[in-house]
């Protein structure tokens, strides 16, 4: 954000949100666009680069805004980009159906005095409701250029392209127009504005009546700049518009601010009089919208809808994104083997193949199904249909503290058993307030994401065989009883406060263009594989360290050289050859000469193999992730947990599809397949350690505990703070440690499952 | 079971303003499909500020789409359609009547 003026011109992009302003941005920046955050927020700052007739401009988008009072962060970050950055020309898209209201920033903005350029956008819309604007009358009155524009189709750009260029080259000095509020404002607001103008307060930014009328609005960030400046003149103010104020509520029983947007609103009113609007009184009031609504909010039909629409989401993301996402695994894993069998064996092997391509590859997997998620979340948005779901699910999740919006989060979360958090908590982007983001955000996770799933089937089938339809729904109905319930329990603790008053404006539905939908999917795609890649590379690869090293002593080691060498020995020389040209670490060699071969031969690899397994068990528990779990052993006691276990849920943190190999390698089953966790299931329920209880407390903490570190990474990503990333490791641990500890220890005395 | 929610508790709790005098009648307790004019808005400064920014000020013409659908409140006002939570419905007085624009 430099503001040096350079070669390039800074153009900014302001509007109320919904009225066609990304789809302007688009349709002149194309794909030559940047989109990052403000510092520190959470708000989207787009950027994007292009020229005019060799002049090189730069066009950033301002979040959408209804005013230019701080009530919000969109409207915060708007005005203080228009201060701070002081752009050449502010393009300030107006919905043309809608002029009234959208009139009433292009008034705060002409009150700024910034060089302002009104685009009169959807005319199309404006015209199929009967409604025709006489641009150049309004033109004439404002004082300012107003080009008719059509910004779906394109049309009217090169009009407004060539406007902003004469509009910039003009160099402008920032003129603030000057409304009259009246006789209880008028008198106080010139007397402030002349004190303000006399010491010069704070007029380097802000014109001097802007100011005043700020004070009159209690404006709270201008204020609060005004007594760091000058907090003398800053009291003397704040003392006059109390005053006012006072006296407006003893007289009128009203506020400054009602007089002041009453006085706008008489002011739009008289610009649009005579001859600027002209409204074909016969036009059809009740739009299509309307009535598509009438179906798609309607009190009984909707939610049936609505579920309807959003499984098919879920279907689409899911489906269409499974084949893509199982060709990229398999590319990795091709690529793994080809690094395994292209380097000798080693550390280097290990580390590139286990880490890095692993580790990498897991996360590049994602990628099919991010942007499948993103295209269906984009269209649902550019319809406008995802605000209609908020409003309709409002009710229900506002009990909990959260926002209708939520909805689509945990859903994609794994809401139906299957999904991923990953997306789900990139999903919450569409959540305005904070609050409910965040509590979105933290509790996202509990839901059954796809990885989940199979560690469940696995325990299903070696103890609840017979219930297993029952057990998958109950388990779905858990996660959302418990995503709610936390969310509630956060929203009344430490993310306390009133929730956001609901405000949504339904936009009417419209057809996405295509071209939208794609740089909408494509730059929130991009994000997540350049971000979430660079940090998932060290991280994964800390993981393959941790369960590598340190190697056991060589004693040990030693031990299991001779075991091999004593099995050997026992085979006659010829066939001693066979075994050893076999694969002499004991992996599967399935030989074409394998029904040749003596039984003794099998006997002896069959051997080896096992030899190979219990050596992999050893090196995990002495590594240092197996002496973490052992140490680990002291708390997860308490709900049954054994330090194969523990290991296999800290492998479960790195993503929880290692939870079922890891626990395979501890119980020496060798490497599993995840489609062929049977013979684990079968281990684990001939274990006399092991019961249903255990295997439903495991069940539990599984569901609950820390989200896997590309969802925390997102966490960190979409909160702006490694704190709430942390937060989400430990509070989902924690909830996790206490539930599964309930259950364990209610089990334990209600004698279950034994 | 979501049907049942939406249900139950079609009127907010804070609903419970009978007394319809001057002052005007909450826009929760006035009929979908009428047209309204706004009377006052009954909340704090803040509040009476950003409904003024979302066209909702004391004389402006409104028109009441859906307010029991178990949800907020579908009004249209100017041209475009915004939905309000009962809590800020609750402090929108309206009047009947209002020319249709």
């Amino acid at each position: 954000m430099n503001s040096n003026s350079g070669e390039e011109s800074l153009i900014a992009l302001l509007g109320n949100p919904n009225c066609g302003k990304t789809t302007l941005f688009n349709a002149i920046t194309g794909a030559r666009q940047h989109v990052g955050n403000y510092p520190g927020i959470t708000v989207e700052k787009k950027e994007g680069f292009f020229s005019v007739d060799g002049r090189a401009l730069r066009l950033v988008d301002l979040p959408g805004t209804y005013s230019l009072t701080a009530y919000s962060l969109e409207e915060l970050v708007a005005r203080d980009f228009l201060v701070n950055e002081r752009p050449k020309v502010v393009l300030n898209i107006v919905d043309a159906s809608n002029l009234e209201r959208n009139l009433y920033l292009t008034l705060q903005l002409l009150e700024l005095g910034a060089p302002a350029l009104v685009v009169l956008n959807m005319v199309d819309v404006a015209e199929g409701r009967g409604i025709r604007i006489d641009g150049a009358e309004l033109s004439r009155r404002i004082q300012a250029p107003v080009i008719p524009t059509v910004a779906r189709s394109g049309k009217g750009k090169e009009e407004l392209l060539r406007a902003a260029v004469a509009l910039a080259d003009e160099q402008r000095t920032w003129t603030p127009i000057k409304i009259s509020y009246g006789p209880d404002i008028d008198p106080v607001l010139d007397e402030m504005e002349a004190m303000i103008a006399s010491a010069e307060f704070l007029t380097d930014i802000y014109p001097a009546r802007w100011t005043a009328l700020k004070h009159l609005e209690a404006d709270e960030q201008v204020i609060e700049k005004g007594r760091e400046v000058n907090s003398e003149l800053s009291s003397k103010l704040e003392a006059l518009a109390r005053r006012v104020t006072e006296h407006l509520q003893r007289t009128l029983d009203t506020y400054p601010e009602a007089i002041i947007a009453d006085h706008r609103y008489g002011y739009i009113s008289a610009l649009l009089k005579s001859g600027v609007v002209e409204r074909d009184a016969k036009a059809d009031r009740l739009f299509i919208s309307d009535q598509i609504d009438r179906v798609l909010t309607n009190r009984f039909l909707g939610p049936l809808l609505m579920f309807a629409i959003l499984y098919m989401v879920y279907q689409f993301t899911f489906q269409y994104s499974e084949l893509p996402v199982r060709w990229l695994e398999d590319g990795f894993a091709a690529l793994g083997g080809f690094m395994e069998s292209a380097l000798p064996p080693g550390p280097l092997q290990s580390l590139i193949v286990t880490g890095v391509i692993g580790g990498v590859g897991g996360v590049l997997s994602f990628v099919p199904l991010i942007l499948f998620m993103f295209l269906a979340i984009a269209f649902l948005e550019d319809t406008g249909y995802l605000a209609r779901v908020a409003y309709m699910l409002d009710r229900v999740f506002r009990t909990f503290g959260l926002h209708g919006s939520s909805v689509m989060a945990y859903i994609v979360s794994g809401g139906i058993a299957g999904g991923c958090a990953v997306p789900g908590v990139m999903a919450t982007r569409t959540l305005r307030s904070s609050r409910e983001r965040l509590a979105t955000i933290l509790t996202a996770p509990f839901m059954n994401c796809g990885a989940k799933v199979p560690v469940f089937a696995m325990l299903i089938a070696a103890f609840f065989s017979e219930q297993r339809a029952y057990m998958l729904f109950l388990l779905t109905l858990m996660s959302w009883a418990s995503a709610l319930l936390f969310a509630k329990l956060i929203r009344s603790t430490i993310l306390r406060g009133p929730s956001t008053p609901f405000l949504l404006e339904l936009p009417p539905y419209r057809l996405p263009t295509f071209k939208g939908l794609l740089i909408h999917t494509w730059e929130r795609t991009w994000q997540y594989i350049r971000k979430a890649g660079t940090t998932i590379l060290a991280i994964s690869i800390i993981f393959w360290a941790l369960m590598a090293y340190p190697k056991p002593p060589e004693t040990v080691s030693r031990a299991f050289e001779t075991r091999r060498e004593q099995v050997l020995a026992k085979l006659p020389d010829d066939l001693r050859q066979a075994v050893e040209t076999g694969d002499a670490k004991g992996a599967p060699a399935e030989t074409p000469t394998r029904d040749q071969t003596p039984a003794i031969v099998q006997g002896a690899k069959e051997e080896l193999r096992a030899i190979a397994r219990e050596e992999a068990e050893a090196n995990l528990k002495h590594s240092f992730a197996g002496r973490a779990g052992t140490a680990m052993e002291a708390v997860t006691r308490w709900v049954g947990f054994d330090w194969r276990t523990n290991v296999a849920l800290t492998a479960g943190f790195a993503a929880k599809e290692l939870i079922i190999s890891t626990l395979g390698t501890a119980y020496a089953m060798g490497e599993v397949p995840e489609e062929e966790d049977i013979s684990l299931s079968r281990r684990l329920a001939s274990d006399p350690d092991w019961n249903r209880l255990k295997a439903f407390t495991l069940i539990v903490f599984i569901m609950l505990y820390a989200p896997c570190f590309i969802t925390v990474i997102c966490i960190v990503r979409e909160s702006g703070s490694w704190g709430w990333g942390l937060f989400s490791v430990l509070f989902n641990t924690g909830a996790a440690l206490l539930l599964s500890g309930a259950v364990y220890h209610i089990g334990i005395w209600l004698r279950l499952g034994v | 079971m979501l049907m049942g929610w939406l249900r139950k508790g079609q009127k907010c709790k804070n609903c419970c303003m009978k007394h319809v005098d001057e002052a005007g009648l909450p826009l929760t307790d006035a009929r979908p499909g009428e047209r309204l004019q706004v009377k006052s808005i009954a909340g704090g400064r803040r509040l009476c500020a950003r409904m003024a920014a979302l066209g909702i000020y004391p004389g402006a013409e409104l028109e009441l789409l859906c307010s029991a659908c178990g949800a907020p409140c579908l009004v249209r006002v100017h041209g475009g359609t915004l939905s309000l939570g009962c809590g800020v419905s609750d402090k929108i007085l309206v009047t009947p009547g209002g020319e249709v624009i």
